[in-house]
């Protein structure tokens, strides 16, 4: 094999590592000074061909069954799908900026585009009368928003009897929505005390910004929309503590069951 | 070498052109025709059943989303789908916390094979031609994409497994796709991008 370091090897070299999801930090920015539309070409050929090759490997093993629920999940997932009619996004997730613009320039417009059609996408439904759930909000939120943030849940206790998986959070900056799903939370007597969703936000203030308050109502997984009552712009920290009913101003953090934090860029 | 069954495909036909012209019972024939293939490429790019789970979810409503896209003429439906499913974890787990390794779940191979659908059937062509251009790689290389696309694993736990420097694992990788893009278009079997 060639050990040539063409440009042009250099250029296939690169985008054969986007398609392997293996670029460094540095090569992100280097791949910024090609021609955007030429490299996406490119990277989609590499892409094609690591997806025939997954098939070839993919003859060689018995195939494996999705599992029933999640099936179910998808037939679910399937029946409010064309009701929807979903106007098209125009975020494409690969942030390489064409040479006539800068990189902040195309991250403004495809933020900007993307809240318009996420704006569109939640306002659309609701037009018609046909409301998106919470788990198409947010898989549309992840598949539409170019700045998407996510974290898993950790438990604070050293209890392990929750279990060890607890869900995730997700956030998008730009269009100031967020979804957090979670697992093995105990159900709540909302008459008693209820969660609250506190976010920290170090380029605000020091003060977390209230999340919103919401009740886990039955066992397994459950999905709640984030709703932040400040603007969020640089999340650090998602935490979820116990309170008395409605809510409080200011949490003194005794009962604080799960923390996410956002891993630094 | 591995042996391939070259027997002409039959064709499930565009079951995602009946997607784009919003057809209703195009998408759950999509969840059964697709699922299985979907689930096998999740399980093996994501750290636990649950994101993995996730993941189909999200790559289902990218897949109907973008079902316009699909050009019969460029890329088997199979192979589009693959792409998406590919590029939707890949992104998925680049967002997601970087030191976060994919580990893949555990496999249950006692489940039934079923290689019997049609969609197998395409299956079994795309790889058959895909095949010639991997045997043409040197076992190291072949290895070392087969770890790294096939079994969702990162470099570094390829280069740990296999004891091989990570730079070199990153370069094997890298330069054996772009041997086996080149030697697919050479062949034709690879077109133009489908999937953006």
């Amino acid at each position: 094999m060639s050990s040539v370091e063409t440009p042009d090897f250099r250029f296939q070299e690169l985008a054969a590592g986007y398609s392997l999801g293996d670029l460094s930090e540095a090569e992100w920015h280097e791949i910024q000074s090609y021609d955007r539309k030429i490299f996406q070409a490119m990277i989609e050929r590499f892409e094609e061909a690591s997806a025939r090759t997954f098939l070839t490997f993919q003859n060689t093993v018995p195939s494996e069954s999705m599992p029933a629920e999640l099936s179910s999940r998808l037939q679910k997932m399937a029946t409010g799908f064309f009701a929807q009619e979903k106007p098209k996004v125009v975020a494409n997730s690969l942030t390489v900026a064409p040479s006539s613009m800068g990189v902040r320039e195309i991250s403004a417009w495809l933020c900007m585009a993307a809240s318009i059609a996420l704006a569109l996408c939640i306002w659309l439904p609701s037009r018609r009368g046909g409301i998106a759930s919470l788990e198409e909000q947010r898989a549309t939120l992840i598949a539409s928003a170019p700045d998407i943030l996510r974290s898993k849940w950790e438990s604070t206790a050293a209890d392990t009897r929750l279990g060890t998986e607890f869900g995730e959070v997700v956030w998008s900056s730009a269009s100031q929505r967020g979804f957090m799903t979670l697992r093995g939370l105990p159900t709540n007597d909302a008459t008693k005390e209820q969660y609250q969703l506190w976010i920290i936000d170090p380029s605000r203030d020091d003060k977390p910004v209230d999340g919103g308050v919401f009740d886990i109502t039955k066992d397994g997984e459950s999905v709640v929309a984030i709703q932040a009552k400040l603007r969020v712009d640089k999340p650090t920290v998602f935490a979820i503590t116990v309170e008395k009913p409605g809510g409080v101003v200011v949490s003194d953090q005794k009962r604080l069951p799960l923390l996410a934090k956002i891993a630094a860029n | 070498m591995l042996e391939v069954d070259e027997s002409p495909s039959q064709s499930v036909g565009s079951l995602l052109a009946l997607v784009a012209r919003r057809e209703p019972q195009s998408l759950n024939q999509c969840i059964e025709q697709y699922g299985n293939l979907i689930w096998s490429i999740a399980k093996r790019y994501s750290p636990s059943q649950a994101d993995a789970e996730d993941a189909v979810q999200e790559i289902f409503l990218e897949l109907w989303q973008k079902a316009d896209r699909f050009n019969p003429s460029l890329s088997a439906e199979t192979t589009f789908v693959t792409m998406i499913a590919r590029r939707r974890l890949i992104d998925r787990y680049r967002k997601q916390s970087r030191s976060v390794e994919a580990t893949g779940v555990e496999s249950d191979f006692d489940e039934q094979p079923d290689m019997s659908s049609s969609a197998s059937a395409e299956l079994i062509d795309e790889a058959a031609k895909a095949t010639r251009c991997l045997d043409g790689l040197v076992v190291n290389q072949r290895d070392i994409l087969r770890k790294s696309i096939h079994e969702g694993k990162s470099h570094s736990q390829i280069s740990n497994e296999l004891q091989i420097p990570l730079g070199s694992v990153k370069s094997f990788a890298r330069r054996g796709l772009i041997q086996l893009r080149q030697c697919m278009e050479k062949f034709s079997i690879a077109g133009s991008g489908v999937a953006s």
